[in-house]
């Protein structure tokens, strides 16, 4: 039983939630500044970064009820499109993120197209595809993509003069980069709370629970597939620039079919139908595949030979059923049901709603029948 | 006194039995329909390739196409299986059958056993853990709800082939045939060579495909398993024990992708991903065949194999890696136009 | 002591945690055709459903003078039989198929001279014998769910609502057919309908139920006299 009862919408609910935002806001602020080592600085802007692309297929998964197994690839194209504008062509890191969300977008809604006449599970095998696809495209233009070599710029991204972070110290640039990631990646969870609480938001909740009923209530159910997939995948693009601004390398062997696995791994385990659910994914993500492949690697199983990834492929297979048996709703569900033990946040009803009290008892004197 | 039914007006019985299979016929016309033109397709790049390459390649092409292409149907007819019972793609099926593979390599190397009780070792293993993981993984779950189903069969992707390269590491290793492999042994077509390992792989899938045909339409567990696949509650109501169905095609797709493995691994070698790019060429004969029928994966193999072949073979710019591409850009072509593929039937949905 | 054939004691059924019957009796005999009426939501359906055990009971089911058990595969392997509402037609096999899926658990050799039976009894099937079923039309289906459930030779055949979507002729005809096999083949039934009237009166007793509870029982003559169960079935 809650502790306190707020009732939603109140005073205190309203404080709750600012105090709540501001608490968090400050403390990804302060994060960097009072961690000494760059490598932890480096683990936390990954953490942000990929939060937004397990965001993106939260939206396409959680919210829309599609699944996709080729978000590596659209990370993949987020990120070459960014390193390609840097490299080549001397573009500043930020703005290459629109080109890099536009470049996603119509590749999304490219392989999103087949789901006009493609229901249910083709969709998937579609999209496995498409991440098998990438590292071979990418190798098949090494003239634009550096091929599997990879590509690298020669500058990072460097804060104006009059930022508050001084550059010339060790976790100086790495505090900038974090930054920079950490507002983009605000804004993206802004967007995608709009997203999903909008008209579309809703048709993508009906798409995902009812396609047929929500057909037959006039919601263009390709469309909206359409729509969530070119989102989704914009949102894995932008995850993309944001880890070349973090690192400005990439590479083919960056964006496989693991990835897209792992960012579904992570999803589950944060949680697909919550957009908070993302942050507590980002970091089982990142976990999983720095600290634990490192433990692993220092176990030594198999006398010498490298069994880092083994591991973490058997541990993620048994989180991800462990998840989706016992916690469907992930960490953030978890979190929920913890805060619950403390507040319990109760539903307002619908302004006026004694008004109509008695609307609903006209008929009295039909004692057999019952409507259920 | 019998019945007749006076919801429509009468007609001649003749004319009725032939109204009645209106449902059929227009199926197979619009199956002959779209074979039709895949044929047409294929035919008009044949002559392309022809001309382009000469005869002897042309024949060498199509038959590399061709068996490879069974191997595909013989993997998308047990994604097929899983599908029909359990409404879902089993994204670890590829990784099920490398397992099983590896287990028959472990039977021939390590206890000497002769290679076919080997293969035949591998497929009764992983048929025995295909129905263990079916009943503790997959049957707990509401079969109507597909997305957590598909995200353990895609952590049993990750875990088996975690564990594989854990247990036997990621050297490739060579896998022995069932068939004569000499440089001499072929037969010789118009100068094209079909070896005998690739001619008794095709005849092993046909036979394989035929013994399940059989199998689903004349025995009591085809019968249990179209019932099931048609409608589970129903199927209960009529005295079928739907877990223990479902779980028989989870062992029989699992032996028959451990038996394509086995069939596999000689030519492309055996490690813990050599199944992956079957997996996804398999994916993409079973959408070209429509996800719901026996023949329909084979033909899709095929279909898939000769595409392959034909465009990596012809079209250089296409070469190598890129067969991936070819699979996938046929998938969709196919999709474009037939969304319930090449031999699938068209379903409805009610609200 | 004789035993009914079926015996319900203090049944509840539950939906998840929502509780739909709530400690309902009712009794089969041998051979009796027994009617359960009710609006729409009064767990008519429910009841049906918990004796073939497809929802989640408590309470005593008993038949034959022993528990039904707790697997609908049993319940079926012990003669009990149900058409399902909306018909449960297996669709993507043939009309044919859909017969022999009725007497899949009998092992018996009789299977090709009683589907030879249902035929005679359905021509309008056996024309269309090797037609898929879900081309079929509605009264159709409902003759291919009758032939379906009695292949596997129940003790007790349990139909929900035969005549939904079916004009009232068929259903006249259905039900004189109905009538007249299980007398035949002395197969109980219990019948769950709207159509008051018709059922009443191919039926020996009937219960009435109310928001999961039985509000009224007694003979199918009581009942069509009682002023509430006619003003609120029989509309009249």
């Amino acid at each position: 039983m809650a502790a306190f009862t707020i009732s939603e919408g109140s005073g205190a609910h309203r404080r709750l939630r600012w105090g709540a935002g501001l608490l968090g806001a400050a403390f990804l602020i302060v994060l960097p500044l009072v961690i000494p080592s760059v490598a932890q600085i480096e683990t936390i802007t990954q953490i942000v970064c990929y939060s937004v692309a397990i965001l993106g297929l939260g939206l396409l998964v959680g919210h829309c009820g599609q699944i996709s197994i080729g978000h590596s690839a659209f990370v993949g194209l987020g990120g070459y499109t960014t390193i390609i504008l840097v490299a080549d062509h001397n573009w500043p890191y930020l703005a290459t993120i629109p080109v890099s969300v536009l470049v996603c977008l119509v590749a999304g809604a490219l392989v999103g197209i087949p789901a006009l006449r493609i229901r249910g599970l083709y969709l998937a095998t579609v999209t496995i595809a498409v991440a098998a696809l990438f590292p071979v495209l990418v190798n098949k233009f090494p003239s634009f993509t550096g091929g599997p070599n990879g590509k690298f710029a020669n500058e990072e991204m460097t804060a104006p003069d009059w930022f508050f972070v001084n550059p010339y110290t060790p976790t100086g640039p790495p505090t900038d980069h974090y930054y920079a990631i950490l507002v983009v990646a605000a804004l993206m969870f802004l967007i995608a709370h709009n997203i999903v609480r909008s008209r579309v938001g809703r048709a993508m909740h009906a798409v995902r629970d009812a396609p047929l009923s929500a057909a037959a209530s006039g919601i263009p159910v390709a469309k909206v597939k359409i729509f969530a997939f070119a989102v989704s995948a914009a949102f894995a693009g932008v995850a993309g620039s944001l880890l070349v601004i973090q690192l400005p390398a990439v590479s083919d062997t960056r964006f496989d079919l693991y990835l897209s696995i792992f960012l579904l791994v992570a999803l589950i385990a944060g949680g697909s139908a919550s957009i908070a659910g993302a942050i507590p994914g980002a970091i089982v993500f990142v976990v999983l595949r720095t600290y634990i492949a490192d433990w692993a690697e220092g176990l030594d199983l198999l006398g010498g030979r490298p069994d880092g990834g083994q591991i973490v492929g058997i541990l993620s297979g048994a989180l991800l059923i462990a998840f989706v048996f016992l916690l469907p709703g992930g960490v953030i569900d978890g979190l929920k049901a913890l805060r619950r033990r403390i507040v319990e946040i109760v539903p307002r009803p619908p302004r006026d709603w004694e008004r109509y009290r008695f609307a609903g008892r006209s008929r009295t004197d039909q004692p057999a029948v019952r409507e259920s | 006194m019998a019945i007749t039914t006076t919801d429509r007006p009468d007609s001649p019985a003749g004319r009725r039995s032939r109204g009645g299979d209106v449902l059929a016929a227009r199926r197979r016309r619009s199956a002959a329909k779209s074979l039709g033109v895949v044929t047409a397709l294929l035919a008009a790049f044949s002559v392309y390739a022809i001309i382009d390459g000469g005869l002897t390649l042309y024949l060498q092409r199509v038959i590399d196409g061709a068996t490879n292409g069974v191997l595909y149907g013989m993997v998308a007819l047990a994604l097929v299986l899983v599908f029909k019972a359990t409404g879902v793609i089993n994204f670890a099926q590829g990784a099920m059958a490398m397992f099983g593979t590896f287990l028959a390599f472990t039977a021939v190397d390590k206890w000497a056993v002769p290679l076919v009780v080997a293969i035949l070792i591998g497929m009764v293993l992983s048929a025995g853990a295909a129905a263990g993981i079916e009943r503790v993984l997959i049957r707990p779950f509401d079969p109507s709800n597909h997305l957590p189903i598909i995200i353990v069969t895609l952590a049993l992707y990750l875990a088996l082939n975690a564990l594989a390269a854990l247990l036997w590491g990621f050297d490739p290793r060579g896998f022995p045939t069932l068939f004569p492999t000499g440089s001499d042994d072929y037969l010789s077509i118009g100068g094209a060579r079909l070896y005998y390992t690739k001619l008794g792989t095709a005849l092993v899938a046909v036979a394989v495909v035929v013994a399940l045909h059989l199998t689903l339409s004349r025995s009591r567990l085809g019968l249990a398993f179209r019932c099931v696949a048609s409608n589970v509650e129903s199927s209960r109501l009529l005295g079928v024990h739907i877990g223990r169905t479902v779980q028989s095609s989870w062992a029989i797709a699992a032996a028959v992708g451990t038996l394509a493995g086995c069939l596999a691994a000689p030519t492309t070698y055996l490690d813990p991903t050599f199944m992956d790019k079957i997996l996804i060429y398999a994916f993409a004969a079973a959408t070209l065949g429509g996800l719901d029928s026996i023949a329909g994966a084979l033909v899709g193999g095929v279909v898939t194999g000769l595409a392959i072949a034909l465009l990596t073979g012809y079209i250089p710019w296409l070469g190598g890696e890129f067969a991936l591409g070819c699979a996938f850009f046929v998938i969709i072509a196919v999709l474009q136009f037939k969304p319930s593929g090449l031999l699938g039937r068209r379903t409805q949905d009610r609200v | 002591m004789t035993h009914p054939l079926l015996e319900l004691r203090a049944v509840h059924a539950f939906y998840g945690d929502v509780e739909c019957l709530h400690g309902v009796d009712l009794t089969v005999a041998d051979g009796e055709v027994v009617v359960v009426l009710g609006a729409n939501g009064a767990g008519k359906t429910t009841l049906l459903r918990s004796i073939c055990q497809l929802v989640r009971t408590k309470g005593q089911i008993l038949f034959d003078g022993a528990p039904i058990g707790a697997n609908t595969y049993d319940i079926v392997r012990r003669g009990v039989s149900m058409v399902p509402q909306g018909r449960g037609t297996l669709v993507d096999l043939t009309v044919e198929d859909n017969i022999r899926a009725g007497g899949y658990i009998r092992r018996d050799k009789d299977v090709e001279s009683d589907l030879g039976y249902w035929y005679e009894v359905f021509p309008p099937l056996a024309q269309r014998r090797s037609t898929l079923a879900g081309s079929l039309s509605g009264g159709e289906q409902q003759m291919l769910a009758i032939a379906r459930a009695l292949m596997s030779k129940p003790k007790l055949l349990l139909l929900d609502e035969p005549s939904l979507g079916l004009a009232p002729i068929v259903v006249r005809q259905l039900f004189d057919v109905l009538a007249r096999v299980c007398a035949e083949r002395a197969v109980a039934m219990v019948v769950v309908e709207q159509n008051a009237a018709l059922a009443l009166g191919m039926a020996q007793r009937g219960y009435v139920l109310e928001a999961g509870a039985i509000a009224v029982t007694g003979e199918a003559n009581t009942l069509r006299d009682d002023e509430n169960v006619r003003r609120a079935y029989l509309g009249y």
